[in-house]
Formats: C-alpha cells, sequence, structure tokens
C-alpha cells in the first residue's frame, strides 16, 4: 500500500523535489565527466581493498633475484621494481591504502571537530562565538605544511601523526562552513519550534539543524579529501609522516627522488596514481557541492 | 581606511599571540626532555639540572612563553641548537629565498590565469572552455612538489637545461639566479595558476551578465579593451582576495618545493631542524611564516579595497 500525499499537495512537484525510494539518487544529477569521476574512484577503492590478496608479494619484500629498478613490463613484476627490489605494483596498491586511509581519517576527524566547533560557534553565537572563531583564525594563519610539520615535529612521525596534523588543518574550514549554515538555519521556524517545545542546545544541534546541514557539509568533506592526500604526500615525501619501510605515495616518492637519474618509475607511478585521484575526487567535489547548493 | 587597518593590525596582533602559543605548546608537547636530548645518555644528573638552568627549561611554560614573546618584540628568536647560531641570522638569510620564491611564482600564477579564465569566460559551456577547464583541473591535481619531481626528472636530468638544485641570488648573477628559480618557480605557480583560473573564470562569467558590460559593449569599444579595462577593474577585489589566499597556500607549498630543489629557503630550514630535533628553528621559522601571512592578508585587504570603491566602502563603515 503507499502513502498518499495530502490532497492539495502538488504531487509532481512532490516527486521532483524528493527522487526518493532509490539509493544513490545523486548519480542522476551529475554531469558525465563528474559520474566518470565517481566510477574512477569506486573502482579505486575495490582495486585497492581487494587486489593487494591476490598479489604474490608483499610492499616490503625484497626480490633482489628479479632485479633493482627493474622498468615497468618486466617479467614478474608489472610495474617495474624500485631501489630494493620491492614490487612497485604491490607497493603502489598498499600504498594507496596507507595514503588514502590517512586522507580519510584526518576528513573524518576534520569534520567531527570542525562541525562541533563551527555548530557552538554559530547557535551559541557571543564570546563564544568570537574566541571559537579567533583560535580558528590563528589555524588559518599557518601555511598548511608549516602547521603540518610544527605538529608532526612535536608528536613526532608517524601514521598517528600524519593523521592529528592533517586533521587540525582542516578543521577551520570546517568549523568555518558549518558556523555560516548554522547560522542561516538558527532562526528558521523549524528550530524555533523546537525551542517552544522544549529543546535544548544539544537536541537542536543533532536532530534540527544537522539534518539540514549535512549535504554542503559533505560537499566540504569531498573538497577537504582532495587536499589531505597531497597532504600527506608532501608529509610522507619530506620524511615526517609516514615512516618507510610502510609505503606511502608520499615517501615512494621520497625513495624514488634519491635514486631519480637511475630509474624514473619508482616517481612516476605513485605520481600518476595521485594525480588520476585527486583529479577525480575534485571532479566529483565540484558535482556534489553544486548539487548540495553551495557552489563558491 | 586608516581606521580600518588599525582595527585589522590589532585583530593580526590577537591572532598572532595565539598562533604563537599554538606553536609554542605544540613543540613543548614533544616526549622526553630537551636537555637529555642536547647532551645525549652520558650526561649526569648535574649536568642535565644546570643546562636546564641556563636554558630556562626549569620554568613554567607560561613564563617560558612570555620570555620568549619579550626576546622575539626585541628581534631576538633564540639560539640554534646545532652550532650556536642565532635563529634570527638563520632566518634572515632563508627568507629572501622564500619570498623571492613565493612572489615569483604568484606573479606568474596570475599572469598564466587571467587570459586564461577569460578566455573560458568567453563562451561559458564551449570548447573552449571545456577544454581549459581540463587544464586548470590537470595544473591543481599535482601538488607543487610532485611537479617539481616531473620538472627535474625532464628539463634538469633529460634535457639538461636547468639546473636540478642550488640557489643563486638575482644580485650576485641575473641569469643563473633566473635558471636556478625557473623550475621551482613554475612548478609552485601551476596549481596556484589553475585556482586561480577556476574562480577567476567564475567571476568573469557573473560580471558579463552586468549592466554596465552591456553599456561598454553598446558603446562599441573593443573586445580587448572590454576584458583588460572594465572587466578586470570590476573583478580584481575579489581576484586579489583569493591571490592573498592562495600566496598562504603557496608558502606552505614551498616547503616540500624547495627540499625537491635543495633550496635554502625557510621550508627547508625546517625539515633539517626537523631532523636535526633543532626546535628553536623551528620555531622561528613557523612564527616568521605566521607574520608574514597576517602581512599579506593585511596587504591583500588594502589592495583589495583600493582596486575596488564598493570594497573600500564595506570597509570603512
Amino acid at each position: 500500500m503507499s502513502i498518499e500525499p495530502p490532497s492539495g499537495v502538488n504531487r509532481d512537484r512532490l516527486e521532483t523535489k524528493i527522487p526518493s525510494g532509490r539509493k544513490f539518487y545523486f548519480l542522476r544529477l551529475l554531469t558525465i565527466p563528474e559520474r566518470i569521476a565517481f566510477a574512477f574512484l569506486v573502482i579505486l577503492v575495490l582495486v585497492v581493498t581487494l587486489v593487494p590478496m591476490f598479489l604474490p608479494y608483499t610492499a616490503e619484500q625484497q626480490n633482489f633475484d628479479d632485479g633493482l629498478l627493474l622498468p615497468p613490463g618486466s617479467a614478474n613484476h608489472i610495474l617495474g621494481t624500485d631501489q630494493l627490489a620491492r614490487d612497485l605494483l604491490s607497493r603502489l596498491l598498499l600504498g594507496a591504502r596507507v595514503s588514502l586511509s590517512i586522507a580519510l581519517g584526518s576528513v573524518a576527524i576534520g569534520l567531527v571537530v570542525g562541525a562541533i566547533i563551527g555548530i557552538t560557534a554559530g547557535y551559541r553565537g557571543g564570546w563564544m562565538n568570537t574566541t571559537l572563531m579567533r583560535v580558528m583564525d590563528s589555524l588559518q594563519a599557518f601555511p598548511t605544511m608549516v602547521l603540518a610539520l610544527v605538529i608532526a615535529a612535536g608528536l613526532g612521525p608517524s601514521y598517528q601523526s600524519t593523521v592529528i596534523a592533517i586533521s587540525v588543518v582542516m578543521v577551520p574550514g570546517f568549523a568555518r562552513v558549518s558556523r555560516t549554515l548554522t547560522l542561516r538555519e538558527r532562526d528558521k521556524d523549524y528550530v524555533l519550534a523546537s525551542r517552544v517545545a522544549g529543546a535544548k542546545g544539544l537536541r537542536i544541534a543533532t536532530t534540527q539543524v544537522m539534518p539540514n546541514i549535512w549535504a554542503p557539509l559533505a560537499a566540504q568533506a569531498a573538497v577537504a579529501f582532495a587536499h589531505a592526500i597531497p597532504g600527506e604526500a608532501a608529509l610522507s615525501f619530506l620524511g615526517l609522516g609516514v615512516q618507510p619501510p610502510t609505503p606511502s605515495w608520499g615517501n615512494m616518492m621520497a625513495d624514488g627522488y634519491a635514486y631519480i637519474s637511475l630509474s624514473p618509475w619508482p616517481i612516476i607511478a605513485p605520481a600518476v596514481a595521485l594525480a588520476l585521484t585527486v583529479a577525480s575526487v575534485s571532479v566529483f567535489a565540484d558535482g556534489l557541492q553544486r548539487i548540495s547548493g553551495e557552489e563558491h | 581606511m586608516f581606521k580600518f587597518v588599525l582595527r585589522r593590525i590589532i585583530q593580526s596582533l590577537v591572532v598572532f599571540l595565539i598562533a604563537s602559543f599554538v606553536i609554542f605548546a605544540t613543540l613543548q608537547l614533544l616526549p622526553g626532555d630537551p636537555a637529555r636530548r642536547l647532551m645525549g645518555n652520558m650526561a649526569t644528573d648535574q649536568q642535565l639540572e644546570a643546562l636546564r638552568e641556563s636554558l630556562g627549561l626549569n620554568r613554567s611554560i607560561i613564563v617560558q612563553y612570555f620570555d620568549w614573546l619579550w626576546n622575539l618584540l626585541h628581534g631576538d628568536l633564540g639560539s640554534s641548537f646545532g652550532a650556536g647560531q642565532s635563529v634570527t641570522s638563520l632566518v634572515a638569510a632563508a627568507l629572501p629565498i622564500t619570498l623571492q620564491l613565493g612572489i615569483y611564482s604568484l606573479i606568474l600564477a596570475l599572469l598564466v590565469a587571467i587570459p586564461l579564465a577569460f578566455q573560458s569566460a568567453k563562451r561559458p559551456g564551449g570548447i573552449i572552455d571545456s577544454l581549459l577547464s581540463v587544464v586548470s583541473i590537470s595544473f591543481t591535481s599535482l601538488p607543487a612538489f610532485v611537479w617539481g619531481l616531473g620538472f627535474v626528472l625532464f628539463f634538469s636530468l633529460t634535457l639538461t637545461l636547468f639546473p636540478s638544485s642550488g640557489y643563486i641570488a638575482p644580485w650576485e648573477n641575473p641569469i643563473e639566479s633566473f635558471r636556478s628559480f625557473a623550475l621551482p618557480v613554475v612548478a609552485l605557480a601551476l596549481p596556484t595558476a589553475g585556482i586561480i583560473a577556476r574562480v577567476g573564470r567564475s567571476a568573469i562569467v557573473d560580471t558579463s551578465s552586468s549592466a554596465f558590460v552591456t553599456y561598454a559593449k553598446a558603446k562599441g569599444i573593443s573586445q580587448a579593451r572590454l576584458r583588460y579595462v572594465h572587466i578586470l577593474k570590476a573583478v580584481s577585489a575579489p581576484l586579489i582576495t583569493l591571490a592573498g589566499v592562495e600566496f598562504i597556500f603557496l608558502l606552505g607549498d614551498a616547503v616540500a618545493v624547495e627540499t625537491v630543489f635543495s633550496l635554502p629557503g625557510m621550508g627547508r630550514l625546517m625539515v633539517v631542524s626537523f631532523f636535526n630535533r633543532d626546535y628553536p628553528v623551528i620555531q622561528g621559522c613557523a612564527v616568521v611564516f605566521i607574520a608574514l601571512v597576517l602581512l599579506a592578508n593585511i596587504i591583500a585587504e588594502i589592495l583589495a579595497a583600493w582596486a575596488d570603491p564598493r570594497v573600500k566602502e564595506a570597509a570603512t563603515k
């Protein structure tokens, strides 16, 4: 049995506004390049999660019998090997897990912390708003890499401190966006109604404000993800992020740079992977921003 | 206008205080005892205590912070753990390199991006627009340091056109200096140019439907004059603001680019100090970076107000 909308409501309008009942309806709102980018990202996630299980090498395994710095297309090694005779394809895919999980983790932490700060500042206003936003200003006064470097220096280089460093860099952006969105929603009738009904700050923030601002925040998260990937790469390239022998796209490029005059492939492989991923994420993020009505 | 600038300077000072405390506190988080790090495992307790006493490490962090801030006001950033050099002299040697790198790259990025933006905005959604959007996305998809790696591979090692490392000051040898800056500057400029081109394009598209553009067209002025005088003036304020923001990103990206090209700038200095556990130098560099960012913000706002009376009016209200 289907639920009929109340009489007097224009059914056509209802249906176009809420193409409900189907998951991923947002895909139909994307342009063709955006769909291609999305498809690439889905394939990337599948490949990165599944394929390493079937690879004959681990990321750290040295295959000196096969040879050092082999070019792509060598027997046994599709992408060749690096300076320690490790299989480049294995390192690229296992490094992708490291790089992408750092990016994902730092965006998630940045999003949650930033949203809490932004919604609090926007909803409470007053001195709370001023204090929180001044702190955000001062975090934004750092060139991103400089802040990340200071944090990595304070915590010592590791996987965890890379995540923390990048997420701290992300927080002000999320705080700003969620504050602006909260300010816009704060005085709307439904929030007022909820307040009249006796709901307090936290309840209003989670049950009333959040559902109405999550879409632009998700789009912002996609944009942030496109910045987090190069951020990890730069930190690990400098030796401040993921430490060898664990592979990441950044430290693979650092390894490759030391032997650049002997073979370019250990740099080219992660660079191409990085470029394709970042390009796809940014094209897809543009689409999400347009759909959520937050295009700048 | 003067009042506006004064207010911005006071705001910046507050931000500077918070940010410098963030740096100071973060570097104190570091596990382990700095005195032990400096003297090694062989030091006796008395020696460690004496060193802490002489470095002032046994005082509370707040006292240490204000002491450091007081010295900072006198231009003293402390002394490096390494060779005992003053941090101020290390920064003074590195700063001109980073500043040149940042400024040249920003200028190059603007010179590339603005014509690109006008070409795309000619016919939004057209073939040229689509092609140029592919170009600008590909510019931004690789971080600056990866462009740098690619340039070393292609222009230094394969074509041997440009050196892959080293710094020569322009006042020593302008030609060699140009050659040593060429690759890092282009590497830094590309991602920035991509972003400026995209934002500039949408600003130009929005402006092109304004009444003053229709009026100028009706007057019969040339396309070039319409674009580079009338429209450019109207979009200059948002472009200047964006350039200010992008300059900050450039300074951050410069850290890795300086490492790729072994340019002895501030970023390289910070990274080297990180590996030498030379925390006073990291601290000093970070503080100077923040001062640069705040200065760049104020300059960008003044320029934007100067370029666009509407911004000036909003700012002085």
